[in-house]
């Protein structure tokens, strides 16, 4: 417990070259000193406690009522749902034209939603990262490819268009309902961390390169907006994302 | 990595109770430890009895850890505190007359203390405990450039990087290179390395701060630092302990590469090591890698013996998990 790793080794300096140089031996390092117990530095809690403090009373705001759990699962689950419907949703009131989709990804989504109070702090700990929401400009050829990429990961957190995953394709790719028009351009809502290199969604690079729309809103503030508006919001599963060798239950799971 | 070695660990039973203050210290050491025999054919004579000792503390990955974790039946649940940590590297300053505190990144990111006061908190708390030097890692640019500076007037301490050129940013003249330390006679070096920011960090976030090659700017700061007269090198890095792929640049190819190094105190891969891997033939001797997993749940030690020529002698490493169970 207390001493995770502990050695000593003399060596005598010799120079690169064949044959031992270190000797093993027992380090005389002080491991006594933790035998009392270590309390709390009395001056480190006493800058802290301010911070906590202030923190606390932040953090404890009631954003809205879950009816039941949010959690993660492939290829469709109740969390990225969640979290995809409130960026679309709230997107339109902050681009200057109209968001057709929304694509965030599984491993931006830190934490499950347990049934009651979401908290404050629930927002921050599902969504600790510093990322801006962009809006990105993609033919509907490069949709197309961008939901087979989605296919290879078996499903992400999306929202206005629908897809069906047979095994690394994506098949039956509709936004709003409407099979793709590959001539026409589509407004998708993301977060700068996907569109500037981070993740594998080369088509997402691809399309950052053109003409874009940067909002200055943290993808966490959009949900948080989302939920003050509301005050329950329910787990729902409306087959999106679904697998193609059957409804729901045959789908990737965890 | 065929030089790789690992060295044997040692339990706390090993009966070392009782070693009091420095000067107990020294005199168990004298007495108590078997005079290794000379590298055969090296013409070497045995190191001579250590009459100096240097205590190197660090910690990486701390990621605005200034609570213990939550006891919300969590797999770290009750585990690492600055409070704690403080009160530990006060003992350990008690007892030792030379001690250094080192961190290798990413102090930022990870709890709302950071999202809430941007990394404000965590700085004062690691002054107030003493920290000298630190690095930078990646989450470290997680408010950009801009929000770093804004926060470094909290930060009594160092911070080095010889591989990130901030040259051009608004980080010039807050991150050298390398820094040199002198206890008593004996100069330690301590330089840094940073990851590259490709997938990490957003242009935005690093605008000015240049990524170079860490292997490059490593050999330039060790021929820099021998040169200055420093008897032992510090690296704190952040470029991660292992990858799958021998091309990318972590600690064991850096240790490989660069013998001059005789510590590399590591970050970034999260990586609990339970014990320090040593490379042994280094221009000292030895080249020792260790990392200390993260939030603050261990700190790390490695105490460097110094010879009656101010050369090191020998080291040894350790580490202090940081739990509940300390407490009085």
């Amino acid at each position: 417990m207390l001493a995770a790793a502990l050695l000593w080794a003399g060596c005598d300096r010799a120079p690169a070259g064949p044959g031992p140089v270190l000797t093993v031996r027992e380090a005389p390092v002080d491991f006594t000193l933790m035998d009392d117990g270590i309390e709390p530095a009395a001056d480190i809690e006493a800058l802290i406690a301010p911070y906590r403090e202030r923190l606390g009373e932040q953090l404890a705001e009631v954003l809205a009522h879950a009816a039941g759990e949010f959690g993660k699962d492939e290829p469709e689950g109740t969390l990225e749902n969640l979290v995809a419907d409130a960026l679309l949703d709230v997107v339109q009131d902050l681009a200057a034209d109209t968001v057709h989709v929304a694509l965030l990804n599984d491993g931006g989504l830190r934490v499950p939603i347990a049934g009651g109070p979401i908290l404050m702090r629930h927002a921050y700990e599902l969504l600790p990262f510093e990322n801006y929401v962009t809006v990105l400009s993609l033919s509907g050829s490069q949709l197309e490819r961008l939901a087979d990429e989605i296919a290879l990961s078996g499903g992400e957190p999306i929202a206005g268009w629908t897809m069906e995953l047979d095994g690394d394709d994506a098949v039956d790719v509709r936004v709003g309902g409407q099979a793709i028009d590959p001539a026409l351009t589509y407004r998708l809502a993301t977060v700068d961390y996907l569109a500037d290199g981070g993740g594998t969604w080369t088509v997402l690079w691809e399309a950052a390169a053109q003409p874009r729309e940067d909002l200055d809103v943290l993808i966490r503030d959009v949900f948080v907006a989302y939920l003050r508006e509301r005050d329950a919001v329910a787990p729902t599963l409306d087959g999106r994302v679904r697998d193609a060798n059957g409804p729901g239950t045959e789908g990737g799971g965890e | 990595m065929k030089r790789r070695e690992f060295v044997r660990t040692l339990g706390r039973a090993g009966g070392i109770a009782g070693l009091g203050g420095a000067a107990g210290l020294l005199e168990a050491t004298a007495a108590d430890r078997p005079r290794p025999a000379a590298a055969p054919g090296s013409g070497y004579g045995p190191i001579i009895d250590d009459d100096f000792r240097l205590v190197v503390l660090h910690t990486n990955d701390t990621h605005s850890r200034m609570d213990p974790f939550p006891m919300d039946g969590g797999r770290f649940a009750g585990l690492g505190g600055a409070a704690r940590r403080a009160t530990l590297i006060r003992r350990v300053r008690e007892a030792n007359e030379h001690v250094l505190l080192l961190d290798s990144g990413d102090i930022f990111q990870g709890t709302p203390y950071f999202n809430f006061f941007g990394g404000e908190i965590e700085f004062r708390a690691m002054t107030a405990m003493g920290y000298d030097v630190a690095t930078l890692g990646n989450h470290d640019f997680d408010n950009g450039v801009d929000g770093l500076v804004a926060t470094l007037p909290e930060a009594g301490f160092e911070f080095v990087s010889a591989n990130y050129d901030v040259g051009g940013s608004a980080l010039a003249g807050h991150v050298e290179p390398w820094t040199v330390r002198e206890f008593d006679g004996v100069r330690v070096g301590i330089f840094g390395l940073g990851i590259a920011f490709e997938k990490l960090v957003l242009a935005s976030l690093h605008e000015g701060v240049r990524y170079t090659d860490p292997i490059t700017a490593a050999r330039a700061a060790c021929r820099e630092l021998r040169a200055g007269g420093c008897s032992l090198v510090i690296c704190l890095s952040h470029l991660g302990y292992e990858y799958r792929s021998s091309d990318r640049p972590s600690d064991l190819t850096l240790a490989e590469a660069v013998p001059e190094i005789d510590l590399i105190l590591g970050g970034h891969t999260h990586t609990f090591l339970d014990e320090a891997v040593v490379f042994g033939q280094g221009r000292t001797g030895f080249t020792v890698v260790n990392q200390v997993g993260w939030g603050g749940m261990r700190l790390g030690r490695v105490d460097v013996t110094f010879d009656g020529a101010r050369q090191a002698s020998g080291w040894a490493a350790a580490g202090y998990d940081i739990d509940d169970r300390l407490d009085v």
